[in-house]
């Protein structure tokens, strides 16, 4: 597992910006819960991709016995989704049953909202910080959304760049040394 | 905190409001039943962090609950925790640098609309909407208590008074030996409160002490203790004493400046504080500093500072406030409208206060005709069945000469029925067609002449006497009088007319028209005398004398002068 910008859960749980980098069952998801039960009287934001990513993190963070209070796990499209159908005018998307080529949409839609001022203090008055699980699997335009997030909140991703197995239709595929390691943690070193 | 909008349907007096406030200062004025007090209940009720909150039918307008009330309020610079995506924070409005409020916050300041419906089932239902979700969601009291919103002023005295009728109370009348037990147990535990470790109520109790002293609350708030209020005869608790005394003792004033100051505290990230009467049992020098202290607190540089909102009845408070924080409340046939005092008023409201606090304005152009006025107030009060100028809230407004047009014009577009009493020589040309279009009645004399000249013209002989008599009761010297009217240009006329010199003419009116004067000469120099420099009317009391003069006058009635005043009288007491 290559931790960069951090050694540990604890550590983690502090940093503005890291990311995690590690092959399937070295326990990323068991990373996450640790960190968020590292901190109390926090709230964090888990997004995954998947409804199966999501149990998994909420049955760690059970079993860990982290209030619930403490955190919020959502994929990152259900998370887009609310966002972006909060706001329809600012997003420019209300469907809120989207069909699978409507999909592509939701994440702009939300990064719209999120970057206004009113986003941004949305964001700041709902998370300490965000955590994404899977990260090789993120999309350009999901990407995108998650620096949006970063630009407010410490954000911490973590994946195995040599899963990225999905890529719908045409979508481009977040590249993990151009785009993750560049951008994210660039940032966190400013 | 700020409210931005309010709206009210059909909520106890008010049928219908649509209110933006103008700032953070923001004083209600308003005759009595203008819903003021109704507005800062709406408001309160809105924001309520109660859960049980009874309705009665009253709680309707006209008492008809069939078609339900609603209260509607947009409310911005929220508490950061209420901007949470799990609270209000995906059901926020926004507010520009106008004010205009936006359906989505985007880049404006956040802001939300929140609704309370009470239907004819008397059941409350809280929510937060929007042009998006025009049904809302539901609000519940735990999101409502996040927003700090404070009504002061029922609940003040409420805080110092004692239950009664327990049944603790009932048991310990029953018999002397239970009550002599009961004051003893009472006064064992007090000492015992008096000698305890107070631990985190001594900070609390500081706090109380600083804040009152910063209102201006005085000594009595300077030594407070917390004791138990013991009283035999209700409940007890633990309330805030000085020197042994319980604070619910202290004057009205005090009591409303510490429960003032402790709703302050309570609420330091910008409340929006809601006080009836701000007033209530202060003397002017406590109103003054209550609210430039008010001010500093509410609308200091920092944003988010909050927000008052209160009603005032005290032409001391006016005096205080700038112009644009002063609201009108008017309501007629149900619908009420609020409207700010533009700045540029900022002067007639210092000069003219109490004419702001009125239901109808008479504005009068000198000070002679609002003392001719409320001289007339005693005979016209008696014509009509004992109601008086005060109780159809008429008050005479001085329109300080060639600005009467512009005053009367300006409480107009308040919405004050306004009516003008002025002279008809030059000083006042008023712009007739824009006041009739504004409904202003304007009562002039006759014949291009100030009010010293109708009267002069109008009275009877015995009456212009009279008013001789009284300048010499006030001090004159008849020689010194005779000797001024001599100087005027018909006594100079009449002097060369009849061959007589000005220093001949006697001691009084009836010496003139002895020495050749004809009475009408007598009558035109004595107006121009008192018109003149002398100004010998132009004062309150004066104009009040003149005024007693015309009301005892057997013939002006039928003249121009008592022509108008009936005018006048007739527009008094219209509507």
């Amino acid at each position: 597992m290559v931790l960069r910008g951090v050694t540990g859960p604890a550590e983690l749980a502090l940093a503005p910006r890291a990311y995690v980098i590690a092959p399937a069952g070295c326990g990323k998801t068991e990373l996450i819960a640790s960190a968020v039960a590292e901190v109390p009287g926090r709230r964090e934001l888990v997004l995954t991709h998947t409804h199966a990513g999501v149990g998994a993190l909420r049955a760690r963070l059970c079993r860990r016995e982290v209030h619930a209070a403490q955190f919020r796990v959502e994929t990152i499209a259900g998370f887009a989704l609310r966002v972006a159908c909060a706001y329809p005018m600012t997003s420019g998307f209300s469907i809120g049953r989207p069909r699978e080529s409507e999909w592509a949409d939701v994440y702009a839609a939300a990064t719209r909202v999120l970057s206004t001022r009113s986003g941004k203090e949305i964001l700041r008055a709902s998370y300490s910080g965000v955590y994404v699980d899977e990260y090789q699997d993120c999309v350009t335009d999901q990407h995108a959304l998650v620096l949006t997030l970063a630009e407010v909140l410490p954000t911490r991703v973590l994946g195995d760049p040599l899963q990225g197995i999905f890529g719908f239709k045409g979508q481009k595929i977040v590249d993990w040394d151009r785009d993750v390691d560049s951008k994210l943690l660039c940032q966190a070193r400013n | 905190m700020r409210l931005r909008h309010l709206s009210v349907e059909r909520f106890r007096g008010i049928e219908r409001l649509d209110w933006s406030p103008a700032g953070r200062v923001v004083a209600l004025i308003g005759p009595g039943d203008a819903t003021k007090t109704t507005i800062l209940d709406a408001i309160g009720l809105l924001v309520t962090p109660r859960v049980a909150v009874t309705f009665s039918d009253a709680d309707f307008y006209r008492a008809d609950p069939s078609a339900g009330f609603r209260i509607e309020g947009t409310i911005s610079e929220l508490p950061r925790a209420i901007l949470a995506d799990d609270r209000l924070g995906l059901e926020l409005r926004g507010v520009d640098e106008d004010g205009v409020i936006h359906d989505e916050p985007g880049d404006f300041e956040p802001a939300v609309t929140m609704r309370l419906d009470v239907n004819d089932s008397l059941e409350p239902t809280w929510s937060v909407v929007s042009e998006r979700n025009p049904d809302g969601r539901v609000l519940t009291a735990r999101d409502r208590a996040l927003l700090g919103v404070s009504r002061v002023g029922d609940s003040v005295e409420r805080q110092f008074t004692f239950g009664r009728g327990t049944a603790l109370t009932r048991l310990a009348t029953s018999t002397d030996q239970l009550k002599h037990t009961m004051a003893a147990a009472h006064r064992l535990a007090r000492d015992a409160v008096a000698s305890a470790d107070l631990g985190d109520l001594s900070r609390v109790i500081e706090q109380a002490e600083r804040a009152a002293a910063e209102l201006g609350a005085g000594p009595v708030t300077e030594d407070l203790e917390v004791r138990l209020d013991a009283s035999p005869n209700g409940t007890s608790a633990l309330g805030l004493h000085s020197n042994d005394i319980p604070l619910s003792a202290a004057g009205l004033g005090t009591r409303r400046l510490v429960a003032l100051g402790l709703e302050l505290l309570g609420t330091e990230h910008g409340a929006v504080l809601c006080v009836d009467e701000i007033e209530g049992g202060l003397e002017p020098h406590r109103v003054r500093h209550l609210l430039r202290t008010l001010r500093q607190k509410v609308a200091g540089k920092e944003p988010g500072q909050g927000q008052a909102i209160f009603t005032t009845h005290s032409a001391v408070a006016l005096e205080e406030l700038h112009a644009d924080e002063i609201s009108v409340v008017r309501t007629s046939n149900g619908v009420t409208r609020v409207r700010s005092v533009p700045s540029d008023l900022a002067a007639m409201v210092r000069s003219v206060p109490e004419a702001f606090l009125a239901r109808r304005v008479l504005v009068c152009e000198g000070k002679s005709e609002i003392g001719v006025v409320r001289a007339l107030d005693r005979v016209w009060t008696a014509r009509h069945e004992g109601r008086s100028l005060a109780h159809r809230g008429v008050v005479p407004a001085l329109g300080g000469g060639s600005e009467t047009g512009k005053r009367a014009q300006a409480f107009a577009q308040l919405g004050y029925p306004t009516a003008v009493l002025a002279d008809s020589d030059a000083s006042f040309e008023p712009d007739h067609e824009a006041l009739a279009a504004m409904g202003v009645e304007v009562v002039r004399w006759d014949e291009n002449c100030c009010i010293e000249e109708r009267a002069a013209k109008d009275l009877s002989w015995d009456s212009i006497c009279a008013l001789f008599e009284i300048l010499v009761a006030e001090g004159y010297l008849p020689d010194q009088l005779v000797d001024i009217i001599a100087a005027t240009p018909v006594s100079v006329a009449a002097c060369e007319r009849v061959g007589v010199g000005r220093t001949s003419l006697g001691l009084s009116l009836c010496d003139m028209v002895k020495a050749g004067f004809s009475e009408t000469e007598v009558r035109l120099s004595f107006a121009q005398a008192s018109k003149g420099k002398a100004a010998w009317f132009k004062r309150i009391d004066r104009g009040e004398k003149l005024g007693e003069v015309i009301a005892d006058d057997p013939t002006a009635g039928k003249k121009d002068l008592g022509r108008k005043l009936a005018d006048v009288e007739r527009w008094c007491f219209a509507g």
